[in-house]
């Protein structure tokens, strides 16, 4: 293996990790909050996929016009599902809320595919596969936006989190449940809200995700695999730790990929998260007992 | 307050309320195929022919596909008067269960619909592995099944009697696409294989290997990906470094999609691009737009394809993409005519047997030579047709154009492709 296509790899993993970063953004932030393992993610990331898509070919919005309209329409959704069917079971264990969020799942999958059909589509604007070429390397700029978004929607969580009011509640709710009761949070309102902006931003990784890869009605279990692993390399509730362990794993799998042949690359991720959860069990920047 | 109980009951109310609803929309299982069931005249019977489908689930699509096929078939045959044996006429109904993608329910619906509902036939799941896995049962209740979408070899040599495929041998998609290749003025002398790791894909990635060997061609990269990637940029890249005359990719349409876009991403730029089984279906060319253009992919039948029943059931191989495309509002494909041509040919195995008895069919089956509107169909030991012959398409210009074989050839190969750079 050259240096030259070591070093092709690893920026094609920093592309694909911008990607896992941002679908394990809302994940992580509705688990760490709520501690509720959300697996009807990565069907809100297929729903801002397909809402960008229609909106491409039936209105010709841009995709980067329709993530917000995506965005919107996820955060509207995810806050009705979560105070009017997800909040009967909040408290239960865990394990009820795992069956919930599946069933959910396969609800709007099916939907997805009675709408739909199982069809593999994609965007193709005139950016599509285009890109700029420095050197040896190539930057696809679709997947660079995507990269750059990320990083942005990072950010913006982190400042709202940390400097708003809003922010400040949901932290102190999931710090102690009972004290933020205590001092006036309307509890159930921070969660319909916390899952409302994990929905939303899944809807934004889903409206980028239909710019630069196919997709199905089914496409987003994969997603919900990939965020799982991110947030346990990450951190639980951590937003760098999202961001971080999105690139990590972006990296990991197509390095790997390119050292021992791409038929490694899922094992990869998953020995990476075994290793870290026995190294590191509170993830690459969690804080331990912070979860 | 409510109790946690209260809560719990709830939630598990909601969630049986919510998959009732999922199932109430889409297709759920038992149903049976209301709309082939005709009025029966005086003297007429029913002959039932059973299948279990993907119509649920990863495969939903190609489970429709198929249900649509066998249905046209039964609604064809049925206005015609039904099949005509002995001095009977029989009805057909067709009866499906949804396996919901998961091979294990595909064979345990195929015993149910043997044992329970009576099926006089089957007709195959989708695929070679839910195939290969329920002609287990097929054969052990010796009731012939007929198979749309089983191309692997494998599937048929396991000594199966009452197992027969449509599909020709994959051998054989290898052997036509390196054959037209070497029609050109200078052959490729290079290739290099991006397979999904999944039996159909990597059998047909093998086959054109095989092929490629047999002409002098070297292998100079030959790589297989997991099945569910969301990134082939690295094999790609290393497939670009070793500078290969054609790159062949096999996979599924979301795959090679993905594979198309990367390859446009990294300017990868062979003289060819082979892909199979993918371009052949209208959505990779709608998901892809113009950067499809040019790819080359072998198929089982086309709608160009020079075949006709002489009127008898559908007419032409045309006929029937148009009868399809005006009823079920999509363009057909090979899955979806070999669907409806398991139907030609049970049709014909019972006139020719002169009864609907299993064994005696089988036995015409074995023997059965016919032209249909899917191919000429004759069946080896094994039960594998190979009277039909690979067309192979490329798209041009959005549309796709048979280059072969010569005599149902609409365009000529454009080779090499042009590079990215200026398309």
């Amino acid at each position: 293996m050259d240096g030259g296509l070591l070093a092709q790899a690893v920026l094609n993993g920093l592309l694909l990790g911008g990607i896992y970063a941002l679908v394990a953004l809302g994940f992580s932030l509705v688990w760490g909050v709520m501690n509720v393992i959300n697996v009807s993610h990565g069907a809100f990331v297929m729903l801002g996929a397909f809402t960008t898509y229609w909106l491409f070919v039936r209105v010709g919005l841009d995709p980067f016009l329709g993530a917000p309209v995506a965005m919107a329409l996820m955060f509207v959704l995810g806050y009705l599902l979560q105070k009017y069917v997800i909040n009967l079971i909040v408290r239960a264990p865990m394990f009820m809320t795992l069956i919930l969020t599946f069933g959910i799942n396969l609800v709007i999958v099916n939907l997805g595919i009675v709408a739909w059909t199982g069809d593999v589509r994609s965007i193709t604007t005139g950016l599509s596969g285009q890109g700029v070429v420095l050197g040896p390397f190539v930057v696809p700029y679709v997947r660079a936006a995507t990269l750059l978004i990320a990083l942005l929607a990072t950010t913006a969580l982190f400042v709202f989190m940390d400097r708003t009011r809003t922010g400040s509640a949901i932290r102190a709710t999931r710090m102690d449940l009972l004290a933020a009761e205590g001092v006036g949070i309307r509890i159930d309102r921070i969660y319909a809200l916390t899952f409302a902006i994990g929905a939303a931003l899944a809807g934004l990784a889903g409206a980028l995700i239909s710019v630069t890869l196919p997709i199905t009605p089914f496409m987003g279990f994969t997603y919900t695999g990939k965020a799982f692993v991110v947030t346990a390399l990450g951190g639980l509730g951590n937003m760098a730790g999202a961001l971080v362990g999105g690139l990590v794993l972006g990296v990991a799998e197509t390095v790997g990929a390119a050292l021992l042949g791409p038929g490694y690359q899922d094992a990869i991720g998953y020995a990476l998260l075994v290793l870290i959860l026995v190294l590191r069990p509170s993830g690459l920047l969690g804080r331990v007992g912070y979860a | 307050m409510r109790t946690r109980a209260g809560y719990l009951g709830s939630g598990l109310a909601l969630v049986v309320a919510l998959l009732l609803a999922a199932c109430g929309g889409g297709a759920s299982a038992p149903r049976a195929g209301g709309s082939s069931t005709a009025p029966q005249p005086q003297g007429t019977e029913t002959l039932l022919v059973g299948a279990a489908l993907p119509l649920t689930g990863d495969l939903a699509r190609e489970g429709k596909q198929q249900k649509d096929g066998y249905d046209l078939w039964a609604e064809t045959v049925n206005a015609k008067g039904g099949i005509e044996a002995g001095g009977k006429r029989y009805l057909v109904e067709m009866r499906y269960y949804d396996y919901k993608s998961d091979n294990t329910q595909a064979v345990k619906l195929v015993e149910k619909l043997i044992t329970e509902d009576r099926a006089q036939f089957i007709f195959g799941p989708f695929g070679s592995g839910a195939t290969l896995a329920a002609s287990a049962v097929t054969d052990k209740y010796e009731i012939p099944m007929l198979s749309p979408s089983a191309s692997s070899e494998s599937v048929y040599q396991q000594g199966r009697r009452y197992l027969f495929g449509l599909l020709a041998p994959n051998a054989a998609v290898g052997q036509a696409t390196i054959d037209l290749l070497f029609t050109l003025p200078t052959p490729p002398q290079t290739l290099a294989i991006i397979s999904r790791n999944d039996l159909f894909p990597k059998a047909v990635a093998q086959a054109i290997e095989s092929a490629a060997r047999a002409r002098g061609m070297e292998t100079v990269y030959f790589e297989e990906y997991p099945i569910g990637s969301t990134d082939l940029s690295t094999p790609l890249l290393a497939a670009k470094a070793r500078n290969p005359d054609i790159l062949v990719g096999t996979g599924y349409t979301n795959d090679l999609v993905l594979m198309t876009r990367q390859m446009k991403e990294l300017r990868f730029s062979p003289k060819a691009t082979v892909q199979t089984a993918g371009p052949t279906y209208a959505s990779y060319g709608e998901a892809l737009g113009a950067d499809a253009n040019y790819v080359v992919s072998p198929t089982w039948w086309a709608p160009g394809s020079p075949y006709t029943d002489n009127g008898k059931l559908f007419g032409t191989a045309a006929d029937y993409a148009r009868l399809f495309q005006d009823k079920y509002k999509y363009d057909v494909d090979y899955i979806a005519a070999a669907s409806a041509g398991c139907g030609a040919v049970l049709q014909a195995a019972i006139e020719a047997a002169g009864t609907t008895d299993p064994v005696r069919v089988r036995d015409a089956l074995a023997r059965l030579e016919v032209n249909t509107f899917y191919g000429p169909i004759k069946f080896n030991e094994n039960g594998q047709n190979i009277g039909t012959g690979i067309a192979i398409i490329q798209i041009q210009n959005g549309q796709q154009i048979a280059v072969a074989p010569p005599e149902a050839a609409t365009g000529r190969l454009i080779y090499p492709m042009p590079e990215w750079d200026r398309r």
